[in-house]
């Protein structure tokens, strides 16, 4: 192992004279520096909340979320620029499905027009194009020591970082979209979405961005015990883009495999929130609102034990 | 020739050095291995799924497309392989990091090349050939020919993928631009060229040679005309002429950042 930061990882316990951030209990750690500074010698500094508006904690995780969406405005030309991206992949789909469809001499197919699938592929697209880099960010965190001075700060990590990645994935999707949808439209000459579908599937997107957050989180904070977190990014990313039905809806599957993704959570990350769009078919949405809320809820308690358990790995050398 | 020689001795001491290095990481290591294989397995199924759904594409049947990814993986995993940073160098010059390539005495682009290497491009390059050997079950001779193909795409995809990291001598902030470019090249390579028409086929022959891996060789593989062969060589040629030139070009407008660690 390499890691020359000042923080490294380590079994050891945290050590109260060391200066940081280990808390005894492993628990939460909003550590407020006025505190830190009135502690009494030799006490390990209490957190201490700061978050006791109506609102609770809310306020000042919507401040960093926007805060991160202005400066994420600073690199809005390379946001472009990968969103032009998505325009050429658009383009080769249509050009896939035109020809398909023309050899089929079929207008639809599985229920889809060639217009509903482009707009479905754009909405998949956009989903999974505009998914920042998280688990790499958390790994650096680790890696480099600098997540234990977040933890001094007062607030909770998990939530800061879900803040940030938050602010820069709503921007992102809405630039893929919109860049997007004018190239879909300018294609295939129709705007293939369903009104109430696209309220619906807002929705889904919206608590599959909660799931795919917490996701990569847990993958970015076992940086705390595996040398390198990347390859399983890769292998969680791709799961969400094959067994998520990005490159095909999942009606075009053959049936048992259908049967088998549909009983799989990365589905509702990305088909059923767009398939609700294009098709405007709300049957599923009880169903897939209770599989995002069932995941969304085993997801929260996985974070918050690997968090836990990371914590009390965390092993601080000076200051 | 000695000087061939010479260079060619030098890649093979560094691809083994970058290799060791990655080995001292060995979970790491297999595991991005193992990960990009299943990332390319991964449109291998969608293929598969595809072609048992839908007829043949513009003349593609599944054994096509296959075969484009064979040589696509192969070619890919060949050039980041051996050449990892030609995919990335664009930061190395933007951040004024070039002077420790200049002070030594070895050719400057093919040093900046060699000294990175991506460990999943070798799950890329033995998924290319396992994809090949079990799709076309080859003949000693059709192995030759899909090894020499695949070569000439790895030799076109590290040229373009230095051509396009070398704005960054021009437009500095050029990484960006570059990954995407570098991403286009992906997309359409992995594609049946014969969706394209137009414009955008005479790109894809051009700016975007994508046709010189996912076109030429398929057909080539498959009608064994020489003409082919010595289009996919000649194209490979000419990108790597115009890799060393481009960068020849933009080595003259660099300037040092005194970078230091």
């Amino acid at each position: 192992m390499t890691t020359e930061g000042m923080f490294s990882r380590g079994a050891e316990p945290p050590l109260p004279s060391s200066g940081a951030t280990g808390d005894p209990d492993g628990g939460d750690l909003r550590a407020r520096r006025g505190a830190c500074a009135t502690a009494a010698a030799g006490e390990i500094p209490r957190p201490a909340r700061t978050d006791q508006g109506l609102l609770g904690p809310l306020p000042k995780y919507w401040a960093i979320l926007r805060i991160n969406l202005a400066s994420q405005t600073a690199y809005l030309g390379e946001m472009v620029v990968r969103a032009l991206f998505l325009a050429i992949i658009l383009y080769v789909y249509l050009q896939l499905w035109t020809a398909t469809y023309g050899s089929m001499g079929a207008r639809t197919v599985a229920g889809f027009s060639v217009g509903q699938m482009v707009w479905y592929l754009l909405l998949t697209e956009a989903i999974v194009l505009s998914r920042p880099r998280l688990t790499r960010d958390v790994d650096q965190d680790v890696r480099a020591g600098d997540i234990a001075y977040q933890l001094i700060r007062p607030y909770d990590y998990v939530w800061y970082r879900l803040a940030l990645y938050a602010g820069e994935r709503l921007l992102r999707f809405a630039l893929c979209l919109g860049v997007g949808g004018v190239v879909a439209l300018a294609l295939t000459g129709e705007a293939a979405i369903a009104p109430t579908g696209l309220v619906v599937g807002g929705l889904l997107f919206v608590v599959g961005l909660l799931v795919d957050f917490l996701g990569a989180m847990a993958i970015g904070l076992c940086a705390f015990w595996l040398e390198e977190t990347q390859p399983f990014t890769l292998l969680y990313d791709r799961a969400i883009m094959l067994l998520g039905g990005m490159l095909l809806p999942l009606e075009l599957l053959p049936d048992p495999v259908e049967r088998a993704l549909g009983a799989l959570p990365f589905q509702l990350l990305l088909y059923a929130p767009a398939r609700a769009a294009v098709s405007g078919d709300l049957a599923p949405f009880p169903s897939a609102s209770c599989g995002l809320a069932l995941t969304l809820a085993a997801m929260l308690l996985l974070v918050r034990l690997i968090y836990g358990q990371a914590l009390r790995r965390l092993h601080a050398n000076g200051g | 020739m000695r000087r061939l020689k010479l260079e060619l001795r030098f890649v093979r001491a560094y691809v083994g050095a970058n290799l060791r290095a990655a080995l001292e990481y060995r979970f790491a290591f297999w595991a991005s291995v193992l990960s990009m294989v299943l990332n390319d397995g991964m449109w291998i199924a969608f293929w598969t799924i595809f072609y048992a759904r839908f007829p043949a594409v513009r003349g593609y049947e599944l054994r096509d497309v296959l075969t484009i990814w064979a040589i696509a993986a192969l070619g890919f995993g060949l050039s980041l392989g051996v050449f990892g940073n030609c995919w990335f160098y664009a930061q190395i010059v933007a951040e004024g990091r070039l002077d420790f390539y200049l002070l030594l005495p070895r050719p400057v682009l093919l040093h900046v090349l060699v000294s990175r290497m991506s460990p999943s491009a070798w799950g890329d390059a033995a998924f290319g050939l396992a994809l090949y050997l079990a799709v076309a079950r080859p003949t000693p001779a059709e192995l030759g020919a899909f090894l020499v193909v695949s070569l000439a795409a790895g030799v076109i995809i590290t040229a373009f993928g230095s051509i396009v990291n070398a704005l960054a001598f021009w437009l500095g902030q050029a990484e960006g631009l570059a990954q995407q470019l570098q991403g286009i090249l992906i997309t359409f390579s992995t594609y049946p060229t014969t969706l394209f028409t137009g414009v955008v086929r005479v790109v894809l022959f051009t700016a975007i040679p994508a046709g010189f891996i996912a076109y030429v060789p398929v057909r080539f593989l498959r009608e064994w005309e020489p003409w082919q062969m010595a289009a996919v060589l000649g194209a490979a040629a000419a990108y790597a002429l115009a890799g060393v030139l481009v960068f020849a070009r933009g080595l003259r407008r660099y300037e040092s950042a005194t970078w230091s660690r």
